[in-house]
């Protein structure tokens, strides 16, 4: 899991925060004053932080204070309100600039892309205990490197929320788990793993008996092989970190097949395959084969391709047109205000459309409950 | 007495009818629109002005609307479940040009859908705007569609 610390200095903005990080496993941390940061800093090891609005004065004391305190290892990136400049920010060392408001999904690719960036640049495989990027040793690597290391240790492979372990007794893999999986099984499943963190750890594993029974020789040739299969099934398939999502314009006739029901579950919301595959307890090749079918029958399909499907849907509906239609209507009558015609001049000289303001209508606390009271006895 | 002013779309017709199927709602006709009336006591009234793509909206109604609009509710159907649906883009796009009218985007789910989500989803729905929310119902859950009701309301409260 990632940990976030996020510099907020507008409260305004708390809302779409927590909007942004709704469904991801993030665990975030929210500061507002400057004063709380290093103590934050001092309890948690962060993998990035946010200004929360940024303004170069505001960013700029934050990065200091960083840097002053040992905790210049941090990544800081900006998030910069539409109507701030830019340019004030471009000589701080950040490893981003995000303008708001932005996209659930861009926002997640661009947090993504610099955490892996810094975990690439932070992969240490000396001394004891090892750690870094699976883009840099992938399982099969470590496994002959635990080997050579000839010691008793726990691999741990993470990728957001989660994470295996694999057991090595002198050297010798004895066991894995990845989510209720079991040895091979859960060494296939965290065969492919194209980003994510390892980490190795010394322990004692003495009394562990030896689940999977094979050589590591003979683990590595299944590994392979398996290997070899699934890169032949990726062919046609979205790519591994592309979204997919639920054909919400097709209707499911009959009953689906079991992994076929799980995996259009997991599409309700967008999904990436890899997600997909990690979150899912059957073999990966199983869940490949069935997203080939459902990806023939238009079941699920690429993110992008089906919310282009549902607009063309919409527009020929009608319905999303008539929303638009009033939106724009909306519009219209602002701008209108704004070049009314026939102007008054206030007192500094300027231009001014004359508009009759009415307040708009609120509700007091006891005229909600009125309301409330009287849903509850109609139902 | 005070009058509270909000404008309804639905995808369909019967949308509406099924989310309002228990709120004693008077039908009249203003201005070539339905509006419905809820009277909630002597003292508070609200009326729901009923846009429908095939009727024509006369100005002078948008005019009226463009002040005095309270809330704007958008009723949408997505039996598939509780993801994507058809007009989310422009409910969204809606919600943005109303930034300081609350809006809220009802969206009608399958019963079993609207059970796997999470509890704080069903109560508070999904963020919109500052001021709009994505609320989820179904017809067989009267909780669920008191609830796209409450949160309407509440989100005019001073």
């Amino acid at each position: 899991m990632r940990d976030i610390l996020i510099y907020l200095l507008n409260n305004e903005y708390a809302e779409e925060i927590r909007y942004l990080f709704s469904g991801h496993q993030y665990q975030v941390t929210i500061i507002e004053n400057l004063d709380d940061v290093l103590q934050a800093c001092q309890q948690d090891l962060f993998d990035l932080a946010l200004v929360w609005p940024a303004s170069r004065e505001a960013t700029g004391q934050f990065i200091d204070l960083l840097q002053q305190n040992g905790f210049q290892y941090v990544p800081v990136v900006a998030m910069v309100d539409e109507n701030e400049p830019l340019e004030p920010l471009y000589d701080l060392p950040l490893v981003e600039l995000i303008r708001l408001p932005v996209s659930k999904q861009q926002f997640y690719q661009i947090i993504e892309q610099i955490v892996q960036d810094v975990e690439v640049q932070s992969t240490v495989v000396e001394g004891v205990n090892w750690q870094g990027s699976v883009e840099e040793y992938g399982l099969i690597d470590l496994i002959q490197m635990l080997e050579n290391n000839g010691r008793d240790a726990e691999l741990t492979l993470s990728y957001t929320d989660k994470s295996g372990k694999v057991y090595f007794r002198e050297g010798k893999l004895i066991n894995a788990q990845f989510l209720t999986l079991q040895g091979l099984p859960a060494l296939k499943k965290m065969l492919s793993w194209p980003r994510g963190h390892f980490q190795t750890k010394q322990v004692e594993l003495e009394s562990q008996t030896d689940e999977i029974g094979l050589s590591n020789q003979e683990i590595l040739m299944i590994l392979v092989e398996k290997l070899l299969k699934q890169e032949q099934l990726f062919e046609g398939l979205p790519d591994l970190f592309e979204e997919i999502i639920k054909n919400p314009l097709t209707q499911v006739e009959g009953e689906l097949p079991p992994l076929q029901h799980r995996i259009l579950n997991y599409c309700e919301t967008p999904i990436t395959v890899f997600d997909l595959l990690i979150s899912l307890r059957d073999s990966n090749i199983d869940i490949m084969l069935e997203l080939k079918i459902m990806l023939q029958q238009s079941l699920i399909g690429r993110k992008s391709e089906v919310e282009a499907m549902v607009r063309e849907a919409e527009s020929q509906s009608g319905f999303g047109k008539f929303i638009s239609s009033l939106s724009s209507m909306f519009k219209k009558k602002e701008d209108e205000e704004e070049s009314y015609p026939y102007q008054y001049q206030d007192g500094n000289g300027e231009h001014s459309a004359p508009r009759l303001e009415v307040n708009p209508v609120q509700l007091h606390r006891q005229e909600l409950e009125k309301i409330e009271q009287k849903l509850e006895g109609l139902s | 007495m005070k009058i509270l002013e909000t404008a309804v779309v639905a995808e369909r017709a019967e949308l509406l009818g099924e989310l309002a199927a228990e709120l004693p709602l008077q039908k009249e006709r203003i201005l070539d629109i339905d509006v419905y009336r809820l009277e909630i006591d002597e003292d508070l009234v609200i009326l729901m002005y009923h846009l429908d793509e095939d009727q024509k909206m006369a100005p002078e109604m948008m005019d009226h609307l463009q002040e005095h609009l309270g809330a704007f509710l958008v009723v949408a159907d997505n039996p598939g479940g509780t993801g994507f649906f058809p007009g989310a883009e422009a409910a969204e796009e809606l919600a943005r040009r109303l930034e300081g009218r609350p809006t809220v985007v009802a969206v009608k789910s399958d019963a079993d859908a609207l059970k796997l989500l999470n509890a704080d989803i069903r109560s508070a729905g999904f963020f919109l705007s500052p001021k709009g929310r994505v609320m989820f119902w179904n017809a067989a859950s009267p909780a669920s569609r008191r609830q796209v009701w409450n949160t309407l309301w509440q989100s005019l409260q001073s």
